[in-house]
């Protein structure tokens, strides 16, 4: 995560930092022997963005708050097997997102809220509201008709600001796969915007 | 557009059709202390394994330490009171009958204290020799085995 992105998610801490990386190192080995104050900092650092990426895998808020929850016991539960030195951030986000996957898969979904139409200072024209409703139709089924793990992939990567070598981490794949579904989502998703190119469907 | 950057264009379709994470509705001191309240659990069993594991001593060797805690446990009240009822016997008088006229290192039932029924009952049941034995009267410590024994 680049400083520029990161700011996107103040939550983060700033992967770049040595001291930061030193007390959050610290901080966790205070975690591993159950320091109940340890915990509430550690999670208040990465609650945010967990959250965020829990609301990607699952669509839903109350889904994506017990999901965050049910990582951050996982990682009471699993801290004996986290190696000290290596960064906290990607562990975490694996537990988190194996089990958001494992949870779509086994969980009947509560009915997801309907995707809110975007703010617009003024209204748009109709032609214009139909031309979105169109592209949002066309990427919808693009986005659903990836794999799951391209999905994942593509989610994490343009709209949660995680880069390839943190994917990589959190999926348990290597960099080169991560890349290549990426390239493969992405392909897809432009296929998808093909028709759209040169219109302004931003509204 | 390269692979380690997002693309905007991407970023853009995406996000109108994928509901931005809904953050303000979220109560986040709630969700903090609900998780909180969850990690209670965990982090109370991570503090019994650091401790336990902070002793050095395997599991095999600290058993028998926790063994012996606990017969230090009973033992504790056990002295105390053996102390206190020494303690009850060495002091001059009487401490429960402060008038009793009690002296150290007499019996009670050589006070002439007792009971007329319970002394009528000790004529009938010890034998002389023992009773005078005990008295002061007879000192000689094989009349008061031989007594004892019924001979």
């Amino acid at each position: 995560v680049s400083p520029v992105r990161a700011a996107t998610h103040p939550s983060v801490p700033p992967t770049h930092a040595a001291p930061e990386a030193e007390a959050e190192a610290a901080l966790v080995e205070r975690v591993r022997v159950g320091d109940a104050a340890a915990f509430d900092e550690l999670a208040g650092r990465y609650l945010r963005r967990a959250f965020s990426v829990a609301y990607r895998l699952m669509g839903q808020r109350e889904d994506a708050e017990d999901l965050v929850q049910e990582a951050f016991i996982a990682v009471l539960e699993k801290i004996h097997t986290f190696q000290a030195g290596r960064a906290f951030s990607p562990w975490f986000f694996r537990i988190l997102v194996n089990r958001g996957i494992n949870a779509r898969k086994s969980r009947t979904l509560r009915q997801v809220d309907d995707i809110p139409e975007r703010a617009a200072s003024a209204l748009p024209s109709p032609e214009r509201e139909a031309e979105r409703a169109e592209l949002r139709g066309g990427v919808t089924a693009a986005l659903e008709s990836l794999p799951d793990r391209q999905r994942t992939i593509v989610r994490l990567f343009e709209l949660e600001g995680f880069g390839s070598p943190e994917i990589a981490q959190i999926l348990g794949i290597s960099e080169n796969t991560v890349r290549w579904h990426l390239h493969e989502a992405r392909k897809t998703l432009r296929l998808a915007l093909a028709p759209f190119d040169g219109r302004n469907t931003d509204g | 557009m390269d692979e380690h950057t997002p693309d905007p264009r991407l970023v853009s379709a995406l996000r109108s059709v994928e509901a931005e994470p809904p953050v303000d509705e979220v109560d986040w001191d709630a969700l903090r202390a609900g998780l909180n309240a969850r990690a209670e659990l965990p982090l109370a069993r991570l503090r019994a394994r650091a401790s336990a594991g902070g002793s050095g001593a395997p599991a095999a060797v600290r058993r028998p330490v926790r063994g012996g805690a606990r017969v230090v446990r009973w033992l504790v009240p056990l002295a105390a009171a053996a102390g206190l009822g020494g303690l009850l016997l060495a002091l001059p008088g009487d401490p429960l009958h402060p008038g009793g006229g009690r002296t150290a290192g007499v019996p009670v039932a050589t006070t002439g204290q007792a009971a007329p029924e319970v002394q009528a009952i000790l004529d009938e049941t010890i034998p002389d020799r023992v009773d005078h034995a005990i008295d002061g009267a007879q000192s000689d410590e094989d009349a008061v085995l031989t007594g004892a024994l019924g001979g």
